[in-house]
């Protein structure tokens, strides 16, 4: 990019071209006050502020944000007209402000506060006039209020270009404009809080924060967000120990201070009255509160019996996608070691039991993403099975700002219709009908090669077996796949083209995909296609398409990572293999029994529900509710005689414990996340638990490990991850102290050191699509899904979540909907085989006929005690009593 | 040489009997006359609607140099009106320089005569209900 | 949002039908967003919320700022007008020969403030810089017809013969 030297204030600085004289002064380091501009937002020129004086060929006034920079340009910013310009435009602006900087809680941080200071205004010469505008109060979370509002149009061009919502604009003209909603309707957005982070005045306001602290008192630290796998910097705000809000920085973390409702107002988990607050023992069906030494003693009592009664198989373990990295490798070392046990298992990997295999070996050949970024790097986007406003919020962000800035394309595939806010210029929204994304691939991959839309002899020279593929897709029509799937042939054809077309590629694999029983073969078949789009590209080192699969929480890629899985030790080496055994056992100085590895078909639950498991140790998970057949988990837990559970509150799961153990925070405890983009980032404690006698997770295995009569000598989680550094081959390299400073990708590093003339390999699979059984009895299929205000069990505690989404609806097509005289609102009852729920419908056209979808993240909604499967066949019918 | 001698104790017996020469204050039955810019403890002023005027700003507690004041704001559910839930003061710590009621945007802070501090425990926390208490007797609102 | 027919705020049934058809007409148009509004209220005569909700969900633009461009010109207008529009010229001949006084004789003749639209739907007051018709002053217009020289007086006279006369239009 050509560069461009230029002098502002009698600094040379150099700047690329197209800057402008703003961002090219703010990124060195020099202060030009300004109201309406942003970097991360297309400029508006509207606050008047930034002038300047420009020196190009002639001397003129210049606004900064406004005029680009040119070769050899000066530029002075505070001469005495200049300044003399700008007080008078401060004096303009002041003379409607509103002037309650004792009640504002902007105040200390308020760019205008700042530039009046700045310019030591003194009384205006204006008679001020106060608009005194009503306060908008319209919803529990943001708070308008327009008397402080200077209409530099931050928070409108945040809310459409960043969120892509649109929510707010300018109402009305001249001296009358005010930021507004379509006739003052309540704000109905997505309440990601962007046009609060941006706002330099106090107009917007959180109302979690309710003067519950000034800026100036706030301490700052920065950590990861412990709700979705996109793992965003959050800096959160305390003052004397507690937390008081969450905010976020531009210049830190992979989210570029951008977040959603869930990392910005779902704190108020932390300090919940309803936390756990002391170990408790279940006695006679009630529990009793008991000391940490009674507990871990009664345990270890316990867990000793059932080991040597019925051996270490006998105990089941089950890790947590919320715990950190160096909790879950504690508890998969403890219970492979300790209690000898290898039917360990995580929610992540049960719900998608074929994910881990090949998500690592896309990895090991290369297509797989490295990093959330290249969604951001993209030219095309291809959304294949997930929702990706609802299930992760600031990823599609960062598909906007490719949208935005790479002009890229945008190919959104589901069963449902999907919203995704912003359109790309080339945007086609498909549904494929239930079942059919097999055949909807191949299709891809069938007029790829029919129309040549890749180099087929280079593919041929570096695919190993590219033979094959022509005689697999011999019989496979596309004509008749487009039948299948319900998707024209043409827009098959359309889709194949801009997949095809140069420049990036990134397909996101969705939880639809990866949880349904067809899993296997269509990520493989996703594979095929990435393989097949990279094999052509030229070869830079760097592939073109590269397929990222989405994780639901903040670490189940880190808890699978860590080995919490019966198939693989950390690192993904599999537990069949007697070398990788020996390896484990001379790193951790035990010796395991032969037998614990023996393969089981059955997963945890399963055998807790053949009364194989007579005990059970759960850390920091609630499968009651999150596992897609809850009814099953609930009998597992009626079977095993002896359950253990590790949770920062008393959910359902831990309702039907023997024993409770009460953990912390996020906020109170340190290590490491690792996102779905195969990202570790470093989490910081930031406070004490306060009222509660709660101990970090890696913590409570030292010391059960000690009870037990084995000595773990960790002081921290820092020690853990030097352990891990040394144990798991594929986070070789990282150091905690460095963390600190710097993300650590470890994919980045596996895919780096693998062999670049490799040939690739297809997995060629069968274009079969899964049938649903037509149900007499139960005809509509229950499908299920995430939900943007709630994620596991800390947004039900975080009040702010509950108050803006406080009823899980379920959605059903309208058609089918007109068929039984249902409503929006009225009152459905959910029945499948084995449970029912009532819910409030929600008549809508995204869900296709036969289908009803509910979300799964409403935690106390026990929708999936009504599931039986991945895919339930249920019934529906009004409620005739009132809920 | 006996004259001025008795002079002088012509003075002392006229000041001896006269009940208005005498300086000497009955502290505790008399109370003393302070000066009208006497900086005593720093009260909370009660605003007309007989709430606390106070406004959880928080100036007072950046400003003051001994760190004395804590200020913890809250939302009236009502009214939404900003007001202190807690206000304490920590009278062993207050040097009474006065920078908080010179702070104070609304004039909620002020100091006025009080200066009987002593307490027999070892610490000395007025908390909002006694500032406001201390007003409340001299029954001034504004 | 499918149904044809939705009550606007008014409570009167709105033809949606209409809209849908200006949506159609510019379907692959690129900025066609006023274009569509002029149509939509040529159709109606103003632009329901109804309407505005239809055009937002048709043309994936957010209704807030369908709104905010509906308000921002002046051809626009979110409430339902009157058959008539009257127009009262407030610029300096006008306000000189008591302009103020017509404006009020006739908010009172018509019982309904300036800017609103009468209950029954006839007349719409509004209040105009100048009419360019100085020499008349004060002036007033009524739809396309200017009516000068008028005293406080007269003006009833006026809106009795349009109501008399102009029901027909």
């Amino acid at each position: 990019m050509k560069t461009i030297n230029l002098v502002v204030d009698d600094k040379t600085i150099t700047v690329p071209e197209g800057t402008n004289i703003f961002q090219a002064s703010l990124d060195n380091g020099i202060y030009i006050p300004g109201l309406c501009y942003h970097p991360k937002l297309s400029q508006f020129g509207g606050c008047r502020l930034c002038m300047v004086e420009v020196t190009e060929r002639r001397t003129a006034h210049r606004f900064a944000c406004a005029h680009p920079v040119s070769e050899g340009m000066i530029v002075k910013v505070n001469t005495p007209k200049v300044v003399r310009y700008r007080r008078s435009v401060m004096e303009y602006l002041l003379a409607h402000h509103e002037l309650s900087c004792p009640t504002c809680d902007k105040a200390g941080e308020c760019s205008l506060q700042d530039i009046t200071h700045e310019l030591m205004l003194s009384p205006s010469r204006f008679n001020a006039v106060r608009m005194n505008a009503p306060v908008v109060r319209d919803n529990p979370i943001l708070e308008l209020n327009r008397n402080r509002c200077v209409l530099c149009g931050r928070c409108v061009s945040a809310c459409k270009e960043i969120e892509g919502v649109g929510a707010i604009d300018f109402q009305k003209r001249g001296i009358k404009t005010y930021v507004g909603t379509a006739f003052d309707k309540p704000l109905d957005c997505s309440f990601c809080g962007g046009c609060l982070a941006v706002c330099p005045t106090g107009s917007w306001q959180d109302r979690t924060l309710e003067f519950r602290g000034r800026p100036w008192e706030f301490k700052k630290t920065q950590t990861i967000c412990p709700y979705c796998a996109v793992g965003c910097t959050i800096v959160l705000n305390t003052k004397s120990g507690s937390v008081r809000r969450v905010t976020s920085d531009d210049y830190i973390g992979i989210n570029e201070g951008n977040l959603c409702i869930k990392g910005r107002f779902g704190h108020e988990f932390i300090h919940s009255a309803e936390r756990l607050k002391t170990p408790l023992i279940k006695k006679d069906g009630a529990f009793h509160p008991s000391s940490w030494d009674d507990a871990l003693e009664y345990i270890s009592k316990r867990f000793q019996q059932i080991i040597n009664e019925h051996g270490g198989k006998a105990i089941g373990g089950i890790g947590s996608e919320k715990c950190t990295n160096e909790d879950n490798y504690l508890f998969q070392k403890f219970c492979r070691s300790v209690l000898r046990t290898n039917t360990i298992d995580n929610l992540s990997n049960l719900r998608s039991p074929s994910l881990n295999s090949l998500m690592y070996e896309s990895v090991i050949r290369g297509i797989a993403s490295t990093s959330l970024k290249e969604i951001e790097h993209a030219n095309t986007l291809f959304f294949f099975g997930t929702d990706m406003t609802e299930a992760h919020p600031v990823a599609g962000t960062m598909a906007r700002k490719a949208i935005r800035m790479n002009n890229a394309s945008l190919i959104i595939a589901n069963i449902r219709t999907i919203s995704f806010s912003g359109t790309a210029k080339n945007d086609i929204r498909l549904t494929y009908s239930f079942g059919s994304q097999i055949p909807f691939i191949h299709a891809l991959i069938k007029i790829i090669i029919d129309e040549k839309l890749i180099d087929l002899k280079k593919a041929e020279s570096s695919i190993s077996n590219f033979h094959e593929l022509p005689l697999a897709f011999d019989t496979f029509s596309v004509k008749e796949a487009s039948q299948v799937t319900g998707i024209s042939e043409e827009m098959m054809r359309t889709t194949a083209r801009l997949l095809t077309k140069s420049g990036n590629c990134c397909i996101v694999c969705g939880r639809d995909v990866e949880e349904d029983p067809l899993s296997r073969d269509t990520i493989k078949a996703l594979m095929n296609l990435c393989v097949l789009m990279n094999a052509s590209s030229p070869d830079t080192g760097h592939s073109k398409a590269s397929l990222l699969f989405s994780r639901s929480h903040n670490n189940s890629q880190g808890v699978n990572d860590m080995g919490v899985v019966p198939e693989f030790f950390p690192g993904y080496s599999t537990t069949s293999d007697v070398s990788n055994r020996e390896n484990i056992e001379k790193q951790w100085g035990v010796k395991f029994s032969d037998d614990i590895f023996m393969r089981e078909s059955k997963n945890i639950f399963e055998l807790a529900r053949n009364g194989a498991l007579k005990g059970l140790y759960i850390m920091g998970e609630n499968p009651l509710v999150s596992y897609p057949n809850g009814k099953e988990v609930l009998e597992a837990f009626q079977k095993t005689g002896f359950i253990v559970v590790q949770d920062v509150f008393l959910t359902e799961t831990a309702q039907l414990a023997d024993v409770v153990l009460p953990t912390v925070t996020f906020a109170e405890k340190e290590g490491t996340f690792t996102n779905m983009g195969m990202t570790v980032q470093r989490l910081n404690k930031i406070i004490q638990p306060s009222g509660v006698d709660a101990k970090p997770d890696w913590q409570i295995i030292c010391e059960f490990a000690k009870k037990m009569g084995y000595s773990y000598s960790y002081a921290s989680p820092k020690d853990i991850l030097s352990e891990i550094e040394s144990v798991v081959p594929i986070y070789s390299g990282i150091n905690y102290d460095r963390l600190k400073r710097k993300e650590f990708y470890w994919a980045s590093s596996v895919s780096g050191s693998r062999n670049k003339s490799a040939k690739y390999l297809l997995n060629i699979v069968q274009p079969e699509s899964l049938e649903i059984k037509q149900n007499k009895d139960f005809p509509f299929v229950l499908l299920t899904g995430v939900s943007l205000n709630h994620q596991g069990t800390f947004s039900r505690y975080s009040n702010a979540l509950v108050s803006v989404s406080p009823e899980c609806f379920a959605e059903m097509n309208r058609k089918d909907a007109q068929k039984m005289n249902i409503h929006d609102g009225d009152a459905v009852v959910i029945e499948s085989s084995q449970n029912k729920v009532t819910l409030k419908a929600k008549v809508t056209g995204k869900s296709p006929e036969g289908i009803v979808f509910v979300s799964e993240d409403y935690e106390w909604i026990p929708i999936n005690l009504v599931r039986t499967g991945v895919y339930t066949p249920v019934k529906i019918y009004k409620e005739t009593g009132q809920i | 040489m006996i004259l001025p001698l008795l002079k002088g104790l012509i003075l002392t017996i006229k000041r001896f009997f006269n009940p208005n020469a005498v300086v000497t204050q009955q502290y505790p039955e008399e109370r003393p006359k302070l000066p009208s810019r006497f900086r005593g403890l720093p009260e909370l002023q009660i605003g007309k609607d007989g709430r606390e005027r106070c406004i959880a700003c928080g100036l007072c507690a950046k400003v003051c140099p001994s760190k004395c004041i804590t200020v913890e704001g809250a939302t009236d559910k009502i009214t939404q009106r900003r007001y202190p839930k807690v206000y304490e003061l920590d009278a062993f710590r207050c040097i009474f320089c006065g920078f908080c009621e010179e702070a104070c945007p609304v004039r909620a802070v002020i100091l006025r005569d009080t200066f009987e501090l002593s307490t027999y425990q070892n610490k000395n926390i007025f908390d909002k209900k006694q500032l406001l208490d201390l007003t409340k007797k001299r029954k001034i609102s504004f | 949002m499918n149904t044809t027919n939705e009550k606007s705020i008014q409570g009167e049934a709105i033809d949606l039908s209409k809209v849908e058809k200006a949506v159609e007409k510019y379907k692959n148009v690129k900025g066609a967003l006023i274009p569509i509004l002029q149509m939509v209220q040529a159709e109606i005569g103003y632009l329901p919320a109804p309407a505005i909700d239809l055009i937002s969900e048709r043309l994936n633009i957010s209704a807030s700022e369908i709104v905010g461009v509906a308000t921002f010109y002046a051809q626009f207008h979110l409430v339902p007008r009157g058959q008539h529009i009257i127009k009262v010229c407030c610029g300096t001949a006008c306000h000189v020969k008591g302009a103020k006084k017509i404006a009020e004789k006739l908010s009172k003749t018509l019982d309904v403030s300036l800017g609103m639209t009468t209950k029954d739907k006839v007349f719409t007051l509004e209040e105009v810089a100048c009419l360019g018709a100085c020499s008349l002053a004060p002036v007033m217009m009524v739809d396309e017809n200017v009516h000068g020289k008028l005293a406080s007086d007269t003006v009833a006279d006026v809106i009795k013969e349009i109501k008399e006369s102009g029901f027909s239009q």
